[in-house]
């Protein structure tokens, strides 16, 4: 394999990663592609910071940060059409589809400095030192927003699932 | 891990860590124990696990997005482009000398004390000024920065600029660079051993981002006329003017940099004083 067929591999990976956390997040097809291909746009023009042997995930993620925080300035991104799961996905298990459109509507109400951080633990399966980077936060940062933030969501999906039993402050 | 929150319950960091794989195995083993004989925090650890499991589900059931030729062709592009900086020589860029992951562990160690100081760059160059030397490491820290370079950004560092006149101690003035095809991000401060720094990062349309630093000049010291140098694989243009000390740190080659401080040294003499 030559070194540059490895790199354009890698990258294709690195795209469906950077797409499937726009996704998440934005629960729209269309603004999560657009945030893919402006973080490619970016990263294009800005290809000289890049370090070559060093993490090109955790660089691309930076950009796309950047370039979310960024359209969320210029665009003020609406959720009135949040995607749901798709029927056919998890029409095994009724239960099952129920519960990730919980735990999607609950991820919206946190706030984005929380929701970044148990996404890309979730979903992309980072290491917090990598997640922190991508994030461009220090460690003790992200370790309190992702505590935090799940804690919070533990809360929302209690109060969803079993709204009589407890009352939590 | 040493940076930990305040947490009413001290242990609820170690489920999170715990949960992730980041506990090495005392850790997790304290872990298990606990969970072992604290129901409530064995399911408050589960709940976490069982929500974790269940974004990391949601990816696959999200119905994918369109494959969009636009989307491949900038991937293309970027694989392209990529792969030139791969195979160019090692000196095409000012950095490349400079290991980077030595760079990131640095940005880590500061993040993590929560303090600016000599580590970015290694040891001082005592060929120039320690302010120089800060500014160089200020600039490769936060300028790099793609997320969050600055503690005020461009709108608030005019709320600012009181604020940090009386930090370094003379009226500063954060000059406006758009005639250079520069805007302004915004401005940090920072704490070194030769007292406060402000450091106003700017950027152009192509990303390229240039770090001005001032400094209070010290009073006994004579004046420095401009020079450039590189400190630590890095261009650096410093000069000063007046009761301020200025460093230019940039990517651009020499010229750029004489140019850049030609235009502060008019635009000092024209409008001195804060704006």
């Amino acid at each position: 394999m030559t070194l540059e067929t490895d790199l354009a591999e890698r990258l294709h990976d690195h795209v469906a990663g950077l797409r499937r956390y726009a996704l998440v997040l934005t629960r729209n097809r269309d603004l999560a592609e657009d945030l893919v291909q402006e973080c490619l746009t970016k990263a294009i023009a800005a290809a000289d910071t890049w370090k070559p042997g060093t993490d090109l995930r955790v660089w691309l993620f930076r950009i796309l940060h950047n370039t979310h925080v960024s359209e969320q300035r210029k665009r003020h991104v609406r959720r009135t059409a949040a995607l749901t799961p798709a029927d056919e996905a998890v029409e095994s298990d009724p239960t099952a589809r129920v519960e990730l459109q919980q735990v999607l509507d609950a991820l919206d109400q946190l706030p984005e400095a929380q929701r970044r951080p148990i996404v890309m633990v979730a979903v992309e399966g980072m290491s917090y030192a990598e997640a922190a980077k991508a994030l461009d936060v220090p460690l003790g940062t992200f370790y309190s927003r992702l505590g935090r933030g799940r804690e919070a969501l533990r809360r929302i999906m209690d109060g969803t699932e079993r709204p009589r039993l407890r009352l939590v402050v | 891990m040493t940076a930990r929150p305040e947490d009413p319950d001290d242990f609820t960091p170690d489920l999170h860590a715990y949960l992730d794989g980041e506990l090495g195995p005392d850790a997790a083993a304290a872990v298990e124990a606990r969970l072992a004989e604290d129901p409530e925090a064995a399911a408050r650890f589960d709940a976490y696990a069982q929500h974790k499991a269940l974004l990391a589900e949601s990816v696959n059931d999200l119905p994918p997005a369109a494959t969009s030729p636009d989307t491949a062709r900038l991937e293309g592009e970027l694989a392209r482009t990529l792969a030139r900086r791969e195979s160019a020589p090692a000196r095409s860029h000012p950095f490349a000398m400079a290991p980077w992951p030595a760079n990131l562990a640095a940005a880590a160690a500061l993040m993590a004390v929560g303090w600016f100081g000599h580590a970015a760059t290694g040891k001082p160059d005592r060929n120039v000024p320690a302010y120089v030397s800060e500014a160089v490491g200020a600039h490769r820290v936060f300028a790099e920065d793609f997320i969050r370079p600055a503690e005020f950004d461009a709108g608030s560092t005019r709320d600012v600029a009181a604020w940090l006149s009386t930090k370094l101690g003379h009226a500063v003035r954060i000059p406006r660079l758009d005639g250079m095809g520069m805007a302004l991000v915004g401005t940090r401060i920072h704490g070194t051993k030769e007292g406060p720094i402000v450091q106003a990062i700017y950027e152009n349309k192509a990303g390229d981002r240039l770090s001005l630093t001032m400094a209070r000049h010290p009073d006994a010291a004579p004046a420095i006329v401009f020079k450039s140098r590189n400190v630590a694989d890095t261009r650096v243009g410093y000069w000063s003017q007046g009761p301020l000390d200025y460093a230019v740190v940039t990517d651009e080659p020499q010229e750029a940099i004489r140019a850049i401080a030609s235009e502060l040294q008019i635009a000092g003499k024209s409008r001195p004083g804060a704006g």
